[in-house]
């Protein structure tokens, strides 16, 4: 007998108070979307950088931090402190265990995007998400000496089409006076988006970094000294050094071994990482970040929650004559107990679904915009149980945040009986 | 080279990330699971475990004051049964290992080496800055262990015996790497089960 | 061992230990079907009599029996089912919830008590149906298909909402606390006559509080409470 209209009357009476429960209601959504909203970055931003490596054994570069050398090599943040030499590399490479590996030279520019000096090997076996080596869209890999491969959002920035000529700027500066011009590019090949670093990077081959640099010293063009890039063609462009390499081994124990073997390497300090291992540490280096956000994120509920705890609590005193004669006609305490306690449920679940709704709208509104101005692709899909369970703690957050106006209610009824005072 | 030019060419979205993961790398000591062999830490441990196909393969090492209870040479007929001891149960893979039951894993093959095992004298590390054990060696165990299993598919998680079998052993620093990729995490006698 | 609608026996009532007897009644009692009268100026314990017929407070000795039962020996919980089985209440003003329709605000008993949705059930063929038939006698059939909210009834047509909700199931015993101070003279004839037309028809005897002595015809019986209550000149904090 009571439940159903218990409920009736708690969403009657929210509606006779329809401006304050409005914004009541519109708060808990907005600190419900922001949940959603962090959640979702904070997954899709992990999920992303997860993405950006499978199928690579080992990372292999001067001796640094594992983390630095993961986010310097495949993440293109920061900079390596050393190169490797190209000895090295090819003894490593040459080891029985060893499958592939692709070797990566950075340090040179195009335009605000970072040019990746590395072999055709890397189109076949540099892995993303589920194992998927990058596609063109347009063209091929490289043939020639001057060839560039365009990530996809490298190439919609700078409008590039097959064919169309770069010049790689020496450092990471803007275009300024120490740019290769004598040694164009041509662009050879554009990749299909892949959301992750390689969409920003401008891959050309390990000689035609060896190529723009056969004139310079020291980061400045040697005075006196011009290579044509017809010369450059005829020369022995055999790198002396690169940044580090991916390596993929023939069986996964195998990685373990040769992890320890390039580790204690004699001839030169090198540091072999197991990129999955790696990633790992960086997410326990970001717990604390990410442990700062949850709890920001909970601190905007829980100030939803406190305005619906204050808005009910502010209401009980002019709703002294609602409740007096819902005593008379039978209510018992417990009954405004529930009532309160159903009128912070229809609040919070409303809110809790409002937020969703909020969320979705945000999402669409904004996906472009991440996609294009973060490179950050947000994924369009369904609640995530994690979601789900968010919501359901808002939700279970907001029934015992109504217990306390709830208890008042208990409380003042006793005390008040029916006897209305005007 | 400045550090920020670098940062600026980093795609924005990692831009945050780029700054804290550089200060961490910076600041922070190299993080554990990636110290090496150099690093030697009574009561810690290294698993590696690969899953490849129906075969696990499992290494562990660790330091002789966990397995054994000290490091030095054996000298006395009560260390060299102490080890002997050890050795047995560190070659005891059902008892290590506790695989799903409808995986189906059994041992095929399991070896262990120590300097501190007999005849085996040999490459033991000295730490020449650690006076508190005076003139001991920190002598490792490695043991590594060789499953083949009739359904991978079931192989979902392992629970260590290990923490029960050697109550010195504090830590495992683990690391897999699986189909599903390559993990790291910490096993303690409390959180024992790996799962990939 | 009564057959009274209403009976207190030995009632003594006071705030506080430490302060004066509010109430004494040594002995009050009204019959099923009958209209009682009960007046008194302000502040001669008539709230607080109220509260005793409701449950609502304990007095520190004495019985307080509806229809038989003693309020003073249940729980909290039967006192107050207790109360909305055989108790409709009628108040000075503002007796509606303004948020129901009329019709939603008759049927509220029939919301907490079995026992009279039962019984509005039966008297019409349905609750929904008891509740038309006892607005259409308040004159209100047009007022409530119309879906009028309250706000939109005059301060009589809203007391005749509270007659039809207080008789709505056949409470033995209606208790109506000055329920037509705020109507004018015409008004409050109407009222009554709808009140005791109605409550003949259920047989629910008539509780009428009110220190309007011109109201007195029509009632049973007339009784000051100065001449039930002992505590003569109690009742100053009895507001």
């Amino acid at each position: 007998m009571t439940v159903p209209p218990i409920l009736q009357l708690a969403v009657k009476s929210l509606l006779n108070r329809r401006a304050t429960a409005g914004l009541t209601l519109l708060a808990l959504a907005v600190s419900v979307m922001l949940v959603l909203g962090v959640e979702k970055l904070r997954t899709e931003a992990k999920a992303s950088f997860a993405a950006t490596i499978s199928g690579t054994d080992l990372v292999v570069g001067a001796r640094s931090g594992a983390v630095q050398l993961l986010l310097y090599s495949v993440f293109r943040i920061g900079n390596a402190t050393n190169n490797i030499s190209w000895q090295s590399y090819r003894e490593i490479a040459a080891r029985p265990e060893v499958a592939w590996t692709v070797p990566l030279s950075l340090g040179d520019s195009h335009r605000g995007f970072r040019v990746l000096g590395t072999t055709g090997d890397y189109f076949r076996h540099y892995r993303y998400g589920r194992k998927h080596t990058p596609e063109f869209r347009a063209g091929g890999p490289f043939t020639d000496l001057f060839d560039a491969v365009l990530g996809a959002e490298a190439a919609r920035a700078l409008g590039y089409k097959l064919g169309d000529p770069l010049v790689v700027a020496h450092g990471l500066g803007r275009e300024g006076f120490s740019g290769h011009k004598d040694k164009p590019f041509r662009v050879a090949g554009i990749l299909a988006k892949t959301g992750t670093p390689v969409d920003r990077t401008v891959h050309v081959s390990l000689q035609a970094i060896e190529a723009i640099h056969v004139d310079w010293k020291s980061g400045a063009p040697t005075p006196g000294i011009r290579v044509t890039a017809d010369q450059v063609r005829r020369m022995d462009l055999t790198p002396r050094a690169i940044t580090a390499f991916l390596v993929g081994t023939k069986s996964r124990f195998a990685a373990f071994a040769l992890q320890r073997t390039i580790n204690e390497y004699r001839p030169e300090p090198l540091l072999a990482v197991l990129p999955g291992v790696a990633l790992q540490e960086l997410w326990d280096l970001m717990g604390t970040a990410e442990a700062a956000l949850a709890a920001i994120s909970v601190a905007v509920v829980a100030a939803g929650l406190l305005g619906m705890m204050i808005m009910l609590l502010a209401g009980l005193n002019e709703r002294r004559r609602e409740m007096a004669i819902l005593r008379s006609v039978g209510a018992r305490p417990v009954h405004l107990f529930a009532l309160l306690v159903s009128e912070a449920t229809v609040l919070t679940v409303l809110g809790a679904a409002m937020g969703l709704a909020l969320f979705y709208a945000a999402l669409a509104v904004l996906r472009p915009v991440m996609d294009s101005r973060f490179g950050l692709y947000l994924e369009f899909s369904a609640p995530t149980g994690h979601d789900l369970a968010i919501l359901g703690a808002v939700v279970l957050a907001g029934v015992i945040a109504g217990a306390v106006p709830a208890l008042r209610a208990y409380r003042q009824s006793l005390a008040d009986g029916m006897t209305i005072r005007i | 080279m400045s550090l920020t030019a670098p940062i600026l060419l980093v795609a924005p979205r990692y831009r945050v990330l780029a700054v804290a993961a550089l200060i961490a790398a910076v600041a922070l000591p190299a993080p554990a699971a990636e110290r090496g062999q150099g690093a030697h830490e009574h009561g810690v441990g290294q698993l590696n475990l690969a899953v490849e196909g129906a075969t696990v393969e499992i290494e562990i090492t660790a330091p002789g004051a966990d397995i054994a209870g000290f490091e030095h040479a054996p000298e006395t007929a009560a260390d060299r049964q102490a080890v002997a001891a050890a050795v047995a149960r560190l070659k005891d893979a059902a008892a290590l290992f506790r695989f799903p039951a409808k995986a189906g894993c059994t041992a095929e093959d399991v070896e262990v080496e120590s300097p501190l095992m007999e005849g085996r004298r040999g490459h033991e590390k000295e730490h020449g800055h650690d006076k508190a054990h005076g003139a001991e060696t920190h002598a490792e165990f490695r043991a590594h262990y060789h499953f083949s299993c009739s359904d991978p598919a079931a192989l979902t998680h392992i629970d260590l015996g290990y923490f029960q079998a050697f109550p010195a052993a504090r830590e495992l620093e683990a690391r897999t790497i699986t189909a599903r990729g390559q993990g790291a995490r910490e096993l303690t006698a409390e959180r024992s089960r790996l799962t990939f | 061992m009564s057959d009274s609608a209403i009976r207190l026996s030995g009632v003594t009532f006071r705030w506080r230990p430490d302060a004066p007897l509010v109430l004494d009644i040594p002995e009050f009692a009204v019959r099923p079907g009958e209209r009682v009268f009960v007046t008194g100026p302000s502040g001669s314990g008539k709230s607080t009599l109220l509260n005793l017929l409701a449950g609502i407070v304990l007095p520190q000795a004495g019985a307080v029996e509806i229809g038989g039962s003693d309020m003073t020996r249940l729980p909290g919980a039967r006192r107050d089912a207790l109360r909305a089985d055989r108790v409709g209440y009628i108040f000075q003003m503002f007796n509606l919830l303004p948020f129901l329709s009329l019709t939603e605000n008759v049927l509220l008993p029939c919301r907490f008590s079995a026992a009279r949705r039962a019984r509005a059930a039966a008297a019409s063929g349905g609750i929904e149906g008891e509740a038309r038939r006892l607005l259409a006698h308040m004159g209100l059939a047009g007022a409530a298909a119309e879906g009028r909210a309250v706000a939109e009834l005059s301060t009589g047509q809203q007391q005749r909402v509270a007659v039809a909700r207080a008789l709505i199931g056949a409470p033995p015993v209606i208790i109506a606390d000055e329920p037509t101070s705020a109507l004018d003279a015409d008004a409050q004839a109407a009222f009554l006559g709808l009140l005791f037309d109605e409550a003949a028809r259920s047989g629910a005897a008539v509780l009428f509080v009110s220190h309007d002595r011109r109201l007195e015809s029509g009632f049973d019986r007339i009784v000051p409470l100065a001449d039930l209550n002992r505590a003569a000149d109690g009742g100053a904090r009895a507001a």
